[in-house]
């Protein structure tokens, strides 16, 4: 069996196909401006997305706005959220129904369904952590944050393990690592380099190797390639740790805004390779 | 000139590290242009990136943008704002800058002949302009507006033109990847725009085999 709605939800997937017969539909697929019209109005939205996710996110990270309290920014960037959100479930719905045949049968299509279960959860999560909220509501955020990593765990398991979406997963790896960089209190200039000459070294040997087979060979080192320097830089770093008689201390905050951030650009990822399958 | 750079697009995109048969002519398929082109999961990943860096590039201006319109972080100085935010921003316009570059390169004749992909550039140079009007004209005087919640109309009006010029960019890049506008099937004045009777010539001499002087001296 393979991975897609059609094969985890036949029902729901049935009630799609049916709603994808609509007049409606049938005047958007009729006409290829309409379809092109919606496309860029999810393009556009996720535009304002990645602002709204980014800005909040690299905030608590303390990547950007120190000077401004991250209710603040995230007071100011949720209606931008909500309308972005609203906007690509929108056109994305749309998009969805006038192209069941492929979307349905999808694994892209089904890790991006995930994988927007477990932003949409992080983010909400972020949001409430970050009102400070005390007692019941603290935990609420805090379990909804560990449920919703769960789930993108499952979307970025299914992503990593599908046959032909590699290059989708090395992006949502590669953002992973610059954040994680980024964030790195010490030896980023270390990680940066390390980084640089795998890929480097990606690049040149499967030109001069290979260079008929460039695309494939050139992926599958850089993903390897970035999986083990992440590995070693994150054993270091918890190794120093560990030497100076102290756990590895990340703030709560910072964890959440981690996943949220990654959780995001694993459905951009998987919904751009929903095109590319 | 649109010769010239015609001419120069082709030798990249059918000569430049071509294997040549006996008779010293480039095999099809075989440059490098051809072969990014032709690599799925390589140009994958460049155009997946260029895509989802939008959210790095154009989301982070966006809020630059609503901040010298007044409508985010009021209280927050203009100047803390741009310091902040801004170099993520020129992060993430590197990425798309590579990426972008590098998709062209897959196609270069091609896009250069194509309307939708020249108002593509177009409005780029229109930004480009506006990011330097804004520094080096309305960001002059910034000492004296900076603390302001609503800064004056020129950075306003700036600001504007920033939002509406990149959503055109997107829309365009967005428009021009379809490829539904091409030398193919226009004619007239947008034909003309698009240059399409110098592409004809250049796609000719390389059907016909003949070099011109600036391919025999690349």
């Amino acid at each position: 069996m393979s991975d897609s709605v059609k094969d985890w939800l036949p029902g729901a997937a049935a009630q799609i196909e049916a709603l994808g017969q609509t007049p409606l539909i049938a005047a958007i697929n009729h006409s290829v401006w309409a379809f092109s019209v919606i496309q860029l109005g999810h393009l556009l939205s996720i535009a304002v997305l990645g602002g709204a996710v980014l800005v909040l996110n690299l905030r608590l990270l303390g990547l950007a706005l120190p000077t401004v309290a991250p209710e603040e920014v995230e007071r100011s960037t949720r209606p931008f959220m909500l309308a972005s959100v609203a906007g690509t479930i929108v056109t994305g719905f749309l998009m969805t129904l006038a192209t069941t045949q492929s979307s349905l049968t999808s694994t892209a299509f089904l890790i991006k369904m995930i994988a927007l279960l477990a932003a949409i959860g992080l983010s909400v999560s972020v949001a409430w952590s970050v009102r400070r909220p005390a007692g019941h509501a603290r935990q609420a955020a805090k379990v909804l944050g560990v449920l919703a990593t769960l789930v993108w765990l499952v979307a970025a398991g299914l992503f990593a393990s599908a046959s032909n979406l590699g290059p989708g997963v090395l992006l949502v790896a590669v953002a992973g690592f610059a954040l994680f960089a980024a964030f790195l209190p010490s030896r980023r200039r270390a990680y940066g380099i390390g980084i640089s000459l795998i890929l480097l070294a990606g690049f040149g040997s499967t030109f001069l190797l290979a260079p008929t087979a460039a695309g494939d060979v050139l992926t599958e080192q850089v993903s390897i390639g970035t999986v083990l320097i992440g590995l070693a830089f994150a054993a270091l770093l918890w190794a120093s740790e560990m030497r100076h008689g102290k756990p590895l201390a990340v703030p709560p905050g910072r964890i959440g805004a981690l996943g949220s951030t990654l959780a995001w650009v694993t459905v951009a990822a998987a919904g751009r390779w929903i095109g590319f399958s | 000139m649109g010769q010239s750079i015609s001419e120069f697009l082709a030798w990249i995109e059918f000569r430049l590290g071509a294997e040549l048969d006996a008779a010293g002519r480039a095999i099809p398929y075989t440059s490098w242009s051809a072969q990014l082109q032709a690599s799925e999961r390589l140009w994958m990943v460049l155009e997946g990136t260029h895509v989802i860096t939008i959210m790095l590039f154009a989301g982070t201006i966006l809020f630059v943008d609503l901040r010298l319109l007044g409508l985010v972080w009021r209280k927050v100085p203009v100047s803390q704002v741009a310091d902040n935010v801004l170099p993520i921003t020129i992060g993430g316009f590197a990425i798309m800058a590579i990426t972008g570059v590098l998709l062209f390169l897959a196609q270069p004749l091609e896009y250069f002949h194509s309307l939708i992909f020249r108002f593509k550039i177009l409005f780029l140079l229109a930004a480009a302009i506006n990011i330097f009007w804004f520094h080096y004209k309305v960001q002059r005087r910034r000492a004296e507006w900076d603390v302001q919640p609503l800064p004056p109309v020129s950075a306003r009006l700036s600001a504007s033109l920033s939002i509406a010029l990149w959503v055109l960019v997107i829309a365009t890049g967005r428009y021009a990847a379809y490829g539904w506008v091409s030398c193919d099937n226009i004619d007239g004045l947008a034909a003309q725009a698009a240059q399409c009777a110098t592409y004809d010539a250049t796609l000719a001499q390389y059907d016909a085999g003949a070099e011109t002087p600036l391919m025999a001296a690349l």
